[in-house]
């Protein structure tokens, strides 16, 4: 009999595609149910059920799955403006919470979810949001900072640049008027690339240096895709930090298309310290290979899914595989593993939705520095 | 700043025109973003604070360069004599973020020029040998 009993909160083009199947597959898990608020909209109710559909799992209401009997573990990828209710009726009920990122669409709602969680941790109840932090790169660079042998960090620097849609669609004379962040960020083609890409960076800096951002100075920018630009929404957002023990850190974060990177996209991050710099990237080391192989440049779009954000549309659409750049084989210790490790062995994730709660502030921040042109205090 | 005086003016000016050229070319479509990490190595503080402002100056020539004009926004944290980073913004909507910093260890960095539909990568390492103007 497995350890824990877990409910799936959402569905298809929902990350609980790859969430739920992964905590389904772990031997320590038990998947007995997908489920979400009642009432909300046909379209996303048709794609949760048919992601219970494919699990084979039953299809439940918040508060029928909450009842069942021995459900402790939640993972949560409810649409982000009801992110913060819908956790708190999860942490209400003590059931341990993986979330999926950022935590919420404002700071209001992320320090209701961050206070339900103080509340629940007293009852000994575990949240974690998916972040970098437990990847092999991550890992390095804080084993490097930790050594010592940088010496004193006076910056960090870190990029999440993901490769993927088809660029190039922008018009020419687009040029990006920020409006701040209204708290909408669920849509069907598109994200708010500052905050959806944007919190990965932001995450890691704050994991690794342990340091709060005092000051956020942004930009976004409309530069590769018409699917943004027609939302009225970012593509890309630049965030220039200062942490509070006066350390500079910067974020780079965006979405630039799927030729535009030999893997998935950049992500790294970059220390440097009184002796020296050094650089982590998910596509390091690696080995690079030339072939009679075509070269990818592009895949089909998906007409529910133009930024090739889900592996069920992927399915339908089958893009090519990108095998140039292929990084060395590494052990790689998952999100999730973690987060059941830390069920199991009763101590606290490495990054929790208190944790989360800053890097809400800090995107937020973003927005309200690159509507304003002007950097914000936090 | 005359180019006897830093050693790395020639590589600025080889990266410029290299990475020009691919833009003239349509390589990447409209340059957009510029994102460029770099250590300069400089042997005490007084020598790090002139190749910080040195970089400085070169990475926004180059910017400039790339995305046809100067910048009408700039904002900048940090200490040059260590660390320092810029968040540049043109008329047109392109920014540029600049992280430079210097002092000891070894010159390197890394650099994304991101187009319309494409981006070009650079990788800043005199590990594989000299950079263009740099004497070994």
């Amino acid at each position: 009999m497995a350890a824990h009993r877990v409910v799936a909160l959402g569905g298809n083009r929902t990350h609980l595609e790859s969430y739920a199947r992964e905590f389904a597959a772990d031997p320590r898990c038990e998947l007995v149910a997908v489920a979400d608020e009642s009432g909300i909209s046909q379209y996303r109710e048709g794609l949760n059920r048919l992601l219970a559909a494919e699990l084979a799992v039953p299809y439940l209401s918040l508060q029928e799955a909450l009842a069942l009997p021995g459900v402790d573990v939640v993972v949560s990828c409810v649409d982000v403006e009801r992110r913060s209710r819908v956790a708190q009726a999860v942490l209400a009920r003590g059931k341990h919470l993986f979330l999926d990122k950022p935590l919420a669409g404002s700071v209001d709602d992320a320090r209701a979810i961050a206070d339900a969680a103080d509340a629940a941790d007293a009852a000994g109840v575990v949240t974690q949001m998916l972040t970098t932090v437990h990847t092999p790169w991550a890992q390095d660079a804080r084993a490097a900072l930790r050594s010592g042998a940088l010496g004193r960090i006076d910056a960090v620097h870190s990029d999440m640049l993901m490769a993927k849609g088809r660029p190039g669609t922008v018009p020419a004379d687009t040029v990006r008027r920020e409006h701040g962040a209204d708290g909408t960020f669920t849509r069907v083609a598109a994200k708010r690339e500052l905050f959806d890409m944007g919190v990965y960076p932001v995450a890691l800096i704050h994991w690794l240096t342990g340091r709060r951002v005092t000051s956020v100075f942004g930009v976004t920018g409309n530069y590769f895709f018409a699917e943004h630009a027609e939302l009225g929404i970012e593509d890309y957002g630049a965030l220039l930090l200062t942490l509070d023990d006066g350390t500079v850190a910067t974020a780079c974060s965006g979405r630039i298309g799927m030729p535009c990177h030999p893997q998935i996209g950049e992500r790294r991050v970059t220390l440097v310290g009184e002796e020296g710099l050094a650089t982590f990237g998910g596509s390091d080391p690696h080995i690079e290979i030339y072939n009679t192989e075509p070269v990818v440049t592009t895949a089909p779009v998906h007409p529910y899914d133009p930024m090739q954000m889900w592996a069920s549309t992927m399915r339908e659409t089958q893009p090519p595989a990108k095998e140039r750049r292929v990084p060395l084989q590494r052990e790689e210790h998952s999100d999730i593993e973690a987060f059941l490790d830390c069920l199991d062995a009763g101590v606290r994730p490495q990054v929790t939705a208190r944790d989360a709660l800053h890097h809400v502030e800090v995107l937020m921040a973003g927005y309200e520095s690159a509507a304003s042109g002007q950097p914000v205090r936090i | 700043m005359s180019e006897a005086a830093d050693p790395l003016a020639g590589y600025w000016e080889s990266l410029a025109s290299t990475v020009a050229a691919a833009v003239a070319a349509g390589r990447i479509g409209t340059p957009k973003a510029l994102r460029l990490t770099v250590h300069v190595h400089a042997p005490d503080s007084a020598a790090a604070a002139d190749a910080g402002a040195r970089t400085v100056a070169a990475a926004r020539r180059c910017a400039a360069e790339w995305f046809g004009g100067e910048a009408d926004g700039d904002y900048g944290v940090g200490d040059p004599r260590r660390a320092s980073a810029r968040l540049l913004r043109w008329p047109g909507g392109q920014s540029a973020l600049l992280a430079v910093s210097a002092g000891r260890g070894a010159t390197a960095g890394n650099l994304v020029l991101m187009g319309s539909h494409g981006s070009i990568y650079h990788r800043i390492a005199l590990s594989a040998g000299p950079l263009p103007g740099e004497a070994w």
